[in-house]
């Protein structure tokens, strides 16, 4: 019976708002509730602070601070006016440019390496969605040098892309996180595509070379 | 050249208007470079959708998952405490109103029996009242026994005009053996 009444909460559960389940947590500290919002915003937070830092102990640390000050400002800063997951996307925003900000560190993209014993992050991913192995093999390829290709844009640039990418938010709401005008918003999404391109040019000329 | 290009990203993002979009359109096909341009992104763009979701570790998430229960049952019990401290403060503040209140809502009625007492005793001395000293048949001048305070104003007026009535007598037989004395009278006769 209890396994049946835990089935049927969860499936309520899935039905209803983020800012239902946070005003139910806030509430009752139902822990339910926190656990559908984790599972429903976790891998795109913890995808964005990992794009952004290229390190997962360093995005392991941020991802919890993120939620320690999610849970400590719930009561204060949130208003259940606007989306949660916006609102504790800002958190993980600031948290991850402060880090960046206090490195000031021109990631090294050398450390990317194709060799076997690799500890490349995205080599380790299973993609369940490729079942053939040639195609997992290029996909996984594409994954790996889309990352390093990120990892080479400048910081504002690379914001817009991943803030877009993970979170499909307007502009206008990109613009008003970071600051800026959203024509500054467009223009560095606008430089962040035409980059990649060119990144992405460079590195099919380069296999070309090695190729000959 | 500027909206073009900001144009561009907006059209291939979805964020422009229906008519916008229609007049963008329109541009694209009377300008080939702008065609080019936004084919070149949007090809770019689509290389983006490749980008992974990475799962956190579970022992991450399990920690947070705990920590944040931990801290918002801390939080409610901490406000239950608080509330139920406001609770009895303000049920004692007003408890206290209430005994004030009550006590000094009796207080008057004692007031009053007061009033009424020094009433009756200012009105004991009145000579109107019938308590004119009087002398019995021994000579001796008596006041009424009706004033409660000895030392009140009018017993002390009543008694000194009484002891100004009172005039020696004068003994007149010489063979009264009675050894001779001062006697009073408040008689005239």
């Amino acid at each position: 019976m209890e396994l049946i009444k835990r089935h049927l909460d969860h499936k309520s559960y899935r039905q209803l708002s983020d800012t239902e389940l946070v005003k139910i947590f806030r509430r009752k500290a139902d822990e339910s509730a926190f656990n559908e919002l984790m599972n429903r915003h976790q891998s795109k937070i913890y995808s964005y602070i990992y794009s952004m830092v290229n390190n997962p102990d360093v995005a392991n640390d941020i991802f919890q601070e993120t939620f320690t000050k999610v849970v400590a400002k719930m009561d204060e800063t949130y208003n259940e006016q606007g989306k949660w997951i916006a609102w504790v996307m800002r958190i993980a925003h600031n948290a991850t440019i402060d880090y960046i900000r206090k490195q000031k560190r021109f990631i090294d993209v050398s450390n990317w390496s194709d060799d076997e014993g690799s500890t490349d992050f995205f080599e380790r991913m299973h993609d369940d969605s490729v079942t053939d192995a040639d195609e997992q093999m290029v996909d996984k390829e594409t994954r790996s040098s889309l990352m390093k290709h990120i990892q080479k844009l400048p910081e504002e640039q690379r914001t817009v892309v991943l803030l877009r990418h993970y979170y499909e938010m307007p502009f206008k709401e990109i613009a008003e996180m970071t600051n800026v005008s959203i024509n500054t918003a467009l223009g560095r999404m606008r430089y962040a595509l035409i980059n990649l391109r060119k990144y992405f040019e460079e590195e099919r000329q380069l296999e070309m070379k090695h190729a000959k | 050249m500027q909206n073009s290009e900001d144009g561009c990203i907006r059209y291939l993002m979805k964020e422009m208007d229906p008519s916008e979009e229609v007049e963008f359109e329109r541009e694209m096909l009377s300008d080939e470079d702008l065609l080019i341009e936004v084919e070149c992104l949007r090809q770019t763009l689509h290389k983006l959708g490749k980008l992974p979701e990475i799962q956190p570790p579970t022992h991450l998430t399990d920690h947070i998952r705990q920590q944040a229960l931990q801290t918002q049952q801390n939080r409610l019990n901490h406000n239950k405490r608080i509330i139920s401290w406001f609770g009895k403060s303000v049920a004692a503040v007003a408890a206290g109103v209430l005994i004030v209140s009550m006590g000094t809502y009796m207080w008057p009625v004692s007031e009053g029996t007061a009033i009424e007492a020094t009433t009756a005793v200012s009105g004991a001395g009145s000579t109107d009242d019938g308590t004119t000293p009087w002398v019995d048949r021994n000579d001796v001048i008596r006041y009424s026994d009706q004033f409660q305070q000895a030392g009140s104003l009018e017993f002390e007026a009543q008694r000194s005009n009484s002891m100004k009535k009172l005039v020696r007598v004068e003994v007149t037989e010489p063979w009264s053996t009675t050894r001779p004395q001062v006697q009073l009278t408040g008689t005239s006769n």
